[in-house]
């Protein structure tokens, strides 16, 4: 009878232990980042731009998608990427493969929301009179772009088809979709970490075009990019190290604090400079996590301001004040010219700021009433964090904000973008 | 014979009532609460009703204010040998949210779940009874809504399952309480319908049952 | 989450005020014996600790040195009623692990502790009344949860310290020897686990136990 106990016991013991799953989704594909456009020019690539019908493999990718290409800069070389949006949270990341012949990308594929990844190789077509044959570049009347080939799981060598038929190009309303945490969250197991320069670095090709990111001040003043409030297992690699972000100086923080994927914790100017210099990106959305004086913040946001407009980039940079603190700093601010601001509380609140921005949060509905009238007075409109597929579909539909922010910036992009 | 018990597999008399109250305490996986790890705890409230010999039926109520959920069921309970009983059964659960936060949330949600379970009584002495119990947790329909606008799923899917492990003793003079551990692993919990959880994956939900069995 | 384990403790006080009136229901079938002799027993432990878990020492670091060895200090407060099962409190203080390095030839210094601060139910694995001569009637079954207070401290570029609050449970098995009417001595063998600050930490512990009072 003892024995009994000894093992129910152990068999409870157990059950606590090693429970949680480690869920992970490595990345099958190495980019070769080749630089310059290759086969793909611009007018290429605004042309492969555009809503698809899915008619093989629709069952893992649905019946429709978007296709959009963006860039990355690494200094006077620029890298393009093609990426397809679905609307069950899926994205994928391609670049121009020049060994095979045609117009050819390939790259990986990702479900967001589990962990489903994989490979995936394409080539451009052109369909003319119901024969298909490789695009050269020229579109005539009554032709129709088909993006077919295959796609796999995990590391297995790509033989599912898929084939993707160009519907209508992509919706040109203007629309702000941001990429929540410089890119999306650590847990959702992307190739990089949540605030860091990498995920900065890929946030448009997860469907982004533009970006919140979270600043907080180190113990010795130095603006970074992190999002909770202590150092925890959520982001960083386990080093004995907890506590308050602020109790730690950058030198210690550089040195010794790795975020999950091994990345360090970028400064904002770090972050401010690789959006300026390497992306396309043209939001910038700094939340005010930090206590203290906004004053550094706010001379960072001007200076990048400024070299942005001297690169020629469209690129606007605003402080988020997502609280009453957050409010109280900007007030106390001495200067306030150039300076825009988000305001995330009411709209009283916001109207006596005179912020450029108001950004309530999703779960309070469509509020039309009042975002009419912040939109009457001038005033942009967005909406956050919004992740759940049904209700992005429905907020872009039914609702008049002028961008969502998301974990989940390849369903905004696939809702915003087909949207007819 | 029988012992004061709500999870250990025996119907009781027909005809008569068991109830208890205590609470259960759930803590919260990272994936969704992120820094803020807690353990929530909920009222729990069973009532149990003998209906013959080897059925009985079941209902339970869990509130914490801003949700709650109200489950019935049915269960066939019988003896294997004098120490060793076994149970099936199928409870019905609905579930329901309100979040009115100003600035915060215009938020409701409620659905319907379904636990088919099976358990195994083992009773040590007397006093002692200890039960293992298995539950898969089906979603029948879930249906949220902000502000205006809303959206539903209505299809049966399979949410995820949990297990349980129960002592049933007294604690002290007459007074029998119930003590156990459930695992639960599953895609969807409704008491954190408010973080709208979007992860497509089973999570992993222990929780700490302790009740008074009245 | 301190307010947590207040609403907890709330909850069982709540509910344990509301018995005296329930206890004039008719019940169901009880045990026959009258209300037998509750207790409050205190039990206070020493011995060693081994930090379990892996690790993390930065790469940045060279020249490491890890010591996952400790000395814990258990006090622990057990109501001890008419029946097997014990409810009670247990805190304490256990060293989980430091390491040293360098950097650049400045030296780092990590070193991470853990206050436990646990409800804890404890079970005899046989009844122990009446003969005690049975060694299978002194090892008893304990399991725990509540919350661990972690202290961390690092010396590197200067000092931080900093306490966070660990979500955790703990096991442990006992076997309890009398010494006389209110005292027995018990060897203990434990795991303590601090699950989201992943820390766990085993040890072997000899405990003191005092009988406070009876009633």
């Amino acid at each position: 009878m003892n024995t009994r106990y000894l093992v129910l016991a152990g068999l409870l013991v157990t059950l606590l232990m090693g429970c949680r799953k480690d869920y992970e989704a490595p990345v099958p594909y190495t980019f070769s980042n080749m630089t310059g456009s290759g086969k793909f020019p611009t007018a290429i690539r605004q042309a492969i731009n555009g809503v698809y019908t899915v008619t093989d493999g629709s069952d893992k990718f649905g019946a429709q998608v978007v296709l959009r290409w963006t860039y990355t800069h690494n200094g006077a070389d620029t890298s393009h990427h093609l990426s397809v949006f679905t609307s069950n949270v899926g994205y994928f990341d391609m670049e121009p493969q020049p060994q095979t012949g045609g117009l050819a990308v390939g790259g990986y594929w990702r479900r967001l929301q589990d962990t489903e990844i994989g490979l995936v190789q394409l080539t451009v077509n052109v369909r003319r009179s119901g024969v298909v044959s490789p695009f050269t570049g020229r579109l005539a009347t009554g032709d129709t772009l088909v993006v077919s080939g295959v796609y796999g799981d995990g590391d297995v060598t790509p033989t599912k088809r898929l084939t993707m038929t160009y519907a209508r190009p992509l919706n040109p309303r203007p629309f702000s979709i941001l990429a929540h945490r410089s890119g999306g969250r650590t847990s959702d197991l992307l190739p990089a970490s949540e605030n860091s320069v990498e995920i900065i670095k890929m946030a448009s090709r997860l469907g982004a075009t533009g970006i919140e990111i979270d600043v907080r001040y180190t113990k010795d003043g130095v603006p970074i990019l992190y999002h909770d409030n202590t150092l925890n297992l959520r982001l960083i690699q386990k080093n004995g190290l907890a506590g308050p972000i602020e109790a730690y100086t950058y030198q210690q923080l550089n040195t010794l604090v790795r975020l999950v994927n091994g990345e360090r914790i970028p400064t904002l100017e770090e972050a401010l400079q690789t959006v300026v210099d390497e992306t396309d990106l043209s939001f910038v959305w700094l939340d005010t996590k930090y206590i203290g004086s906004m004053q550094k913040v706010q001379t960072i946001q001007q200076t990048y301001l400024q070299r942005a407009k001297a690169a020629g980039r469209s690129l606007q940079i605003v402080i988020g004040l997502p609280s009453d603190d957050a409010v109280s700093l900007y007030r106390a601010l001495p200067e306030k010219a150039n300076t825009p601001v988000l305001c995330e509380l009411d709209t009283s609140i916001t109207r006596s700021i005179n912020a450029n921005i108001w950004a309530p949060r999703w779960t309070l509905g469509d509020q039309r009433a009042e975002v009419n009238a912040m939109k009457a007075e001038g005033r942009t409109v967005f909406v956050w964090t919004l992740d759940e597929p049904q209700f992005i579909r429905e907020f872009i539909d039914q609702t008049r904000f002028d961008g969502i922010l998301s974990n989940y910036a390849c369903v905004v992009a696939y809702y915003h973008y087909s949207q007819q | 014979m029988r012992r004061p018990g709500i999870y250990f597999p025996q119907a009781p008399i027909p005809g008569r009532w068991r109830k208890s109250i205590g609470a259960i305490f759930t803590t919260t996986p990272p994936e969704l609460t992120e820094e803020i790890r807690v353990n929530v705890p909920a009222i729990d409230f069973n009532l149990q009703r003998g209906i013959s010999k080897n059925w009985f039926i079941t209902g339970r109520i869990l509130t914490q204010v801003v949700q709650s959920n109200v489950g019935v069921g049915v269960r066939y309970a019988r003896p294997l040998t004098d120490r060793l009983f076994i149970s099936a059964g199928d409870d019905m659960h609905v579930w329901f949210g309100v979040l009115q936060i100003k600035d915060v949330f215009n938020s409701q949600a409620y659905g319907l779940q379904n636990f088919p379970n099976v358990s195994v009584g083992y009773r040590f002495t007397r006093d002692v009874q200890m039960t293992l119990k298995c539950e898969a947790i089906l979603d029948a329909y879930y249906k949220s809504q902000v502000g205006t606008l809303a959206i539903e799923r209505n299809a049966i899917r399979y949410n995820g399952l949990a297990v349980s492990v129960v002592i049933e003793q007294p604690l002290y003079g007459k007074k029998h309480v119930s003590l156990g551990l459930r695992a639960a692993y599953s895609n969807f919990n409704w008491q954190l319908w408010s973080l709208y959880d979007t992860f497509d994956r089973n999570l992993f939900y222990p929780q700490l049952i302790f009740g008074f069995i009245l | 989450m301190s307010h947590s384990l207040k609403f907890m403790a709330g909850v069982l006080i709540a509910v344990g005020l509301t018995l005296p009136a329930r206890a004039q229901n008719r019940s169901v079938a009880d045990t026959t014996r009258k209300r037998g002799p509750y207790a409050v027993v205190l039990s206070v432990g020493s011995g060693l600790s081994y930090y379990s878990t892996h690790l993390g020492v930065p790469a940045a670091l060279s020249n490491e040195q890890v010591n996952r060895f400790g000395v814990p200090f258990t006090i622990r407060a057990l109501w001890v009623p008419d029946h097997r099962l014990r409810i009670g409190l247990e805190t304490g203080w256990t060293t989980m692990y430091s390491y040293r390095g360098q950097v650049d030839n400045t030296n780092s210094h990590v070193y991470v502790s853990a206050v436990p601060a646990l409800v804890v139910f404890s079970m005899p694995l046989a009844w122990l009344s009446g003969d005690e001569r049975s060694i299978a009637r002194r090892l008893s079954l304990t399991g725990g949860s509540g919350a661990y207070i972690i202290h961390s401290r690092l010396d590197f570029d200067g000092t931080v310290q900093t306490n966070t609050l660990s979500l955790g449970w703990m096991a442990a098995a006992s076997y309890t020897q009398p010494l006389g009417p209110r005292f027995r001595l018990s060897g203990e063998l434990k795991w303590y686990d601090a699950v989201a600050s992943e820390n766990a930490a085993f040890a072997a512990q000899l405990q003191l136990n005092y009988r406070l009072v009876r009633w």
